[in-house]
């Protein structure tokens, strides 16, 4: 592997624009994705509890798999940043879920 | 009835006139004092928007959806600014109405004596514009209310009880369900001096704009329509084609979201209805582009250049076009 290439395969911004993609191509990933969110716990508490970071281990090593390796892991924030879109549908709404076919 | 709407982001309208919103407030500062406070949080009560302080251009981000004579005015030079205000004002109070009834029609409002009494200001407000623009008019939008509303229920009966519907079911209801989006601009094309023949390109032109929008968002939205219960076009559209292909009525019920799911993918639906938007649009842009009404036929062009890309990956991949849509908040926060 080129040098060239291993630097955009460790390029964080890469990683999760491949991980929308596989998301985007595959219904199954994305039920199992949206399962293994709505199972993280939400709290308060800026410390990650441990059946958190359990379950997060889960959901990052479902994530290598799809994406055949070179996944960091999603940290404790991006995940609960994914829950609130994904599982809750909440973030930015005052920008976009109520208006009408949004731009994808 | 979906209005739909995706915010174009190369097209830029010259907009010489007030915004729809300033419009609105003019002619709620017509109504009577106890309406005011209900007609100024419209957005809100009717579930398409968050707050109440949200505003009508908040909602729709299409031009096109509450502003259509606006985006016919450059095809009709003799149509004045005034004219083309009245005109737009007309349109929207129509679209706003029949956006109230619908979601009355189907329970997601209910419907209050306050409510009722609004509805009938805006019909109320529209017909007179209308009557003022192009003696005759009026009468020509109610009609259409009628035509609208027979189509919404015609539409939620044959849902609710998951009739299977071809795509030519399907397109004669959607746009029976449309006609209260052309008496403004037919009225704006007539008070400019517009021939038969131009008022009827009016019609055809406007016929692709709102088939194709609603044919893009019955197919992204088609998930949350059928969680509400009322059920989908998809799905009904679906069960079609699965009888057609197994040569016997597909009369269970699912219920189970996965199968009905698998069922729409596996129909391949949602991309023959994209494909339809496709083709909608495109009559847009031809009938547009006779006419001379430039602001449209870009505006069709972008929502065509648009699909061109949606299409091919909603065939590879069965659902993209929902998933993409449940997605769009997290892309555009961290993609770009």
């Amino acid at each position: 592997m080129s040098a060239l290439a291993s630097q955009t395969i460790n390029d964080p911004h890469v990683q999760l624009r491949r991980l929308y993609t596989s998301l985007l191509e595959e219904q199954n990933r994305f039920d199992e994705f949206k399962q293994l969110l709505a199972l993280y716990p939400v709290t308060d508490s800026d410390e990650e509890s441990e059946e958190a970071q359990s379950i997060r281990a889960k959901l990052n090593a479902r994530i290598n798999d799809w994406l055949c390796g070179h996944f960091d892991g999603l940290s404790a924030a991006q995940v609960t940043l994914w829950r609130s879109i994904v599982v809750e549908e909440r973030i930015n709404v005052a920008l976009s879920p109520w208006k009408e076919s949004n731009v994808y | 009835m979906r209005w739909g709407d995706a915010r174009p982001t190369l097209l830029c309208l010259p907009s010489p006139m007030n915004s729809i919103d300033a419009l609105y407030a003019g002619f709620v500062s017509t109504l009577p004092e106890a309406l005011l406070p209900l007609a100024r949080s419209l957005p809100h009560t009717l579930g398409l928007a968050p707050t109440e302080q949200a505003t009508w251009s908040d909602v729709f981000s299409h031009p096109v959806t509450l502003e259509a004579p606006h985006l016919f005015a450059a095809a009709f030079p003799g149509a004045g600014p005034e004219q083309v205000r009245s005109a737009v004002l007309a349109h929207a109070l129509s679209v706003i109405e029949a956006f109230g009834t619908d979601r009355i029609a189907d329970g997601q409002v209910r419907a209050t004596t306050e409510l009722t009494s609004l509805l009938v200001e805006l019909r109320r407000g529209r017909d007179a514009i209308l009557e003022d623009l192009s003696p005759g008019l009026g009468d020509v939008a109610r009609a259409a209310d009628r035509e609208t509303n027979e189509a919404i229920l015609e539409e939620n009966a044959l849902l609710r009880r998951l009739g299977a519907a071809t795509f030519e079911e399907y397109r004669r209801i959607s746009l029976a369900k449309q006609a209260v989006g052309f008496p403004a601009s037919v009225a704006l094309a007539r008070s400019a001096g517009a021939t038969e023949v131009e008022q009827e390109l009016v019609r055809r032109t406007l016929a692709g704009v709102w088939l194709g929008l609603q044919f893009e968002d019955d197919a992204t939205d088609w998930e949350d329509d059928w969680r509400r219960g009322g059920g989908a076009w998809a799905v009904s559209l679906a069960r079609r084609r699965l009888e057609s292909v197994s040569d016997q009525p597909a009369d269970e019920r699912p219920t189970e979201p996965d199968l009905v799911r698998r069922r729409v993918h596996r129909m391949r639906v949602l991309h023959s209805m994209l494909r339809g938007a496709r083709h909608q649009y495109r009559t847009a842009w031809r009938y547009a582009r006779v006419l001379g009404a430039v602001p449209i036929l870009r505006w069709a062009e972008q929502r065509m250049k648009h699909l061109d890309v949606v299409i091919p990956l909603e065939g590879r991949h069965a659902g993209y076009v929902v998933r993409a849509m449940k997605l769009a908040p997290w892309a555009r926060e961290i993609l770009t």
